[in-house]
């Protein structure tokens, strides 16, 4: 637990711009952080499995057009 | 600075963006990434894969080149997007914070190199068409003619950054339109004029000694682009809207749709015989087509340079946050003006892409190994802390160093960038790209599993 409290360290930066990333990284811990560890929607929605699956069938696709196109036509 | 200067910044600096500033939707990142996509790399790339395959091959090796590394990478876009930072901040994740400043400066060196390519191939557009209008003298030839189009290339892509996000958005949807419209009516030019048959059967120009090295060489150049968006993730993804406009946006902007310009070129280098496809443009005789031509050139490259120079500034301003805009902007500028003097910098593109492959291959095989392994969360505090926070050895992970060392052995052994020669033999027999890829990924999970760093 100790870890969440480490304060905003980055070299050269403003005293004010520190402050508004504190204050986000707050707001994030309290409302959204326990979300993204429990691997739901948080600060914006979720990809979904369905969304990889989509992507994986399209290349899948591809994949054959290659293999078919430098085996079979080459 | 005061608290709305800051608000109104948020595009401009390191800040986690919360959900109401989130401005990108999926149409949104459709459209920057077809325009960021659609440029110099992926007409250079296709008129060298058409210059060294026959159609039948190009194309597929266009697509299947591209689209599969990127599939292979595309969860990066979540990472950012789940917490709206940008990318070598989120890198610091997986690699802790110093071994993230390795990458960042390989990052913004590599990417001037990009930059150049986009602005000189508008050069050399340019220059050919102002020939074929009839101009004579210095603006029609490469030394200085190209390099000047190149600068104001430059500048007004440097403008376009220097504006940000919102007036990209609006930029970026016209020219996305507008260039896939173009792309696809010289496609069918290309056809109706050559016919189906003769572009099929035509044999490439100037290929390798053998099949094998022409196919494997090809592949490689493809590969590398497919692989180089692996940096270019998060100084957009940040903007989303949702974690899916993120993954599907990039991976299909980026990916088929941009490859469009690639298989354009692939077909133009088989008919006339050059890697440049400017050349077919002027060879069609024709005025309409000659302007159109520069046109698609101009607003190709110099979207892209603008596209290429707001999320390099993002990232300079996110590790030196003191600086700037305006000065973030003219760093990430002025070494491109200077490569942009040298046209010898246009023909080792193949060489170019394939240190590219390399260095982004291995990076995203390992941002994804963490991916598994973690599923993409990460504490946020941790990423904004420089002494405390996902410190691993002294701020370097080193199983991620470990399986950089892996697949960079495995890489230069199986294909020398410079050379292209393959030292262990297994080029062109099998890739290097891909393989180095799976490497890196597997003894990256396997030693970060085994020494409980994660």
């Amino acid at each position: 637990m100790g870890d969440e409290k480490l304060p905003v360290d980055i070299p050269g930066i403003d005293k004010d711009l520190k402050q508004e990333i504190e204050a986000r990284i707050a707001e994030y811990e309290e409302k959204y952080e326990p979300l993204v560890f429990k691997n739901t929607d948080a600060v914006v929605p979720r990809v979904r499995t369905v969304d990889y699956l989509i992507a994986a069938v399209i290349n899948a696709i591809l994949v054959i057009y290659f293999v078919i196109a430098i085996l079979g036509g080459g | 600075m005061p608290e709305e200067e800051i608000k109104k910044d948020v595009f401009f600096n390191l800040l986690p963006l919360k959900r109401t500033e989130r401005i990108y939707g999926f149409l949104d990142f459709l459209a920057i990434q077809i325009c960021f996509g659609i440029a110099a790399w992926f007409f250079l790339v296709g008129g060298l894969t058409g210059s060294v395959l026959p159609a039948r091959e190009a194309i597929p090796v266009v697509l299947f080149g591209n689209a599969f590394p990127l599939f292979l990478i595309s969860p990066l876009a979540v990472i950012f997007a789940r917490y709206g930072i940008e990318q070598f901040i989120g890198s610091r994740g997986v690699w802790g914070h110093k071994g993230t400043d390795v990458w960042f400066w390989i990052y913004i060196t590599s990417s001037f190199g990009w930059i150049a390519y986009a602005a000189f191939l508008f050069g050399e557009s340019a220059i050919k068409v102002v020939g074929f209008l009839g101009v004579t003298g210095a603006l029609t030839q490469e030394s200085p003619g190209a390099s000047i189009f190149a600068f104001v290339a430059t500048f007004i892509g440097l403008f376009i950054a220097f504006k940000g996000p919102n007036v990209l958005k609006w930029f970026m949807r016209f020219a996305a339109v507008f260039m896939m419209a173009i792309l696809i009516g010289f496609i069918y030019l290309l056809f109706s004029k050559y016919g189906l048959q003769h572009i099929m059967t035509t044999p490439p120009p100037e290929p390798f000694e053998s099949v094998a090295w022409s196919r494997a060489s090809a592949l490689e150049w493809n590969v590398g682009l497919g692989f180089s968006w692996a940096f270019w993730y998060g100084q957009w993804t940040r903007l989303s809207k949702s974690e899916m406009h993120a993954y599907h946006g990039c991976q299909w902007g980026w990916g088929i749709l941009a490859a469009v310009a690639g298989v354009f070129s692939a077909l133009t280098a088989i008919v006339v015989g050059s890697f440049d496809p400017t050349d077919w443009i002027v060879s069609v005789g024709s005025l309409g087509v000659a302007t159109i031509g520069l046109l698609l050139f101009a607003i190709a490259n110099i979207s892209s340079i603008g596209t290429l120079i707001y999320p390099m500034s993002i990232t300079l301003r996110s590790r030196f946050p003191q600086l700037k805009w305006v000065i973030a902007i003219l760093i990430c500028s002025i070494p491109a003006f200077i490569l942009e003097t040298t046209p010898t910098v246009f023909y080792s593109y193949g060489n170019y892409l394939a240190i590219i492959a390399f260095i982004t291959g291995v990076y995203g095989a390992i941002m994804i190994g963490d991916y598994l392994l973690t599923r993409g969360n990460y504490k946020l505090r941790e990423l904004y802390n420089r002494k405390e926070g996902y410190k691993y050895w002294k701020g370097f992970n080193i199983p991620g160093f470990v399986a950089t060392v892996a697949a960079g052995i495995f890489y230069l052994t199986t294909i020398n960038p410079i050379t292209w020669e393959s030292y262990n033999g297994l080029f062109p027999k099998i890739t290097a790209g891909l393989p180095a890829y799976f490497i890196a990924l597997i003894v990256y999970v396997v030693l970060a599993k085994a020494t409980r760093i994660r």
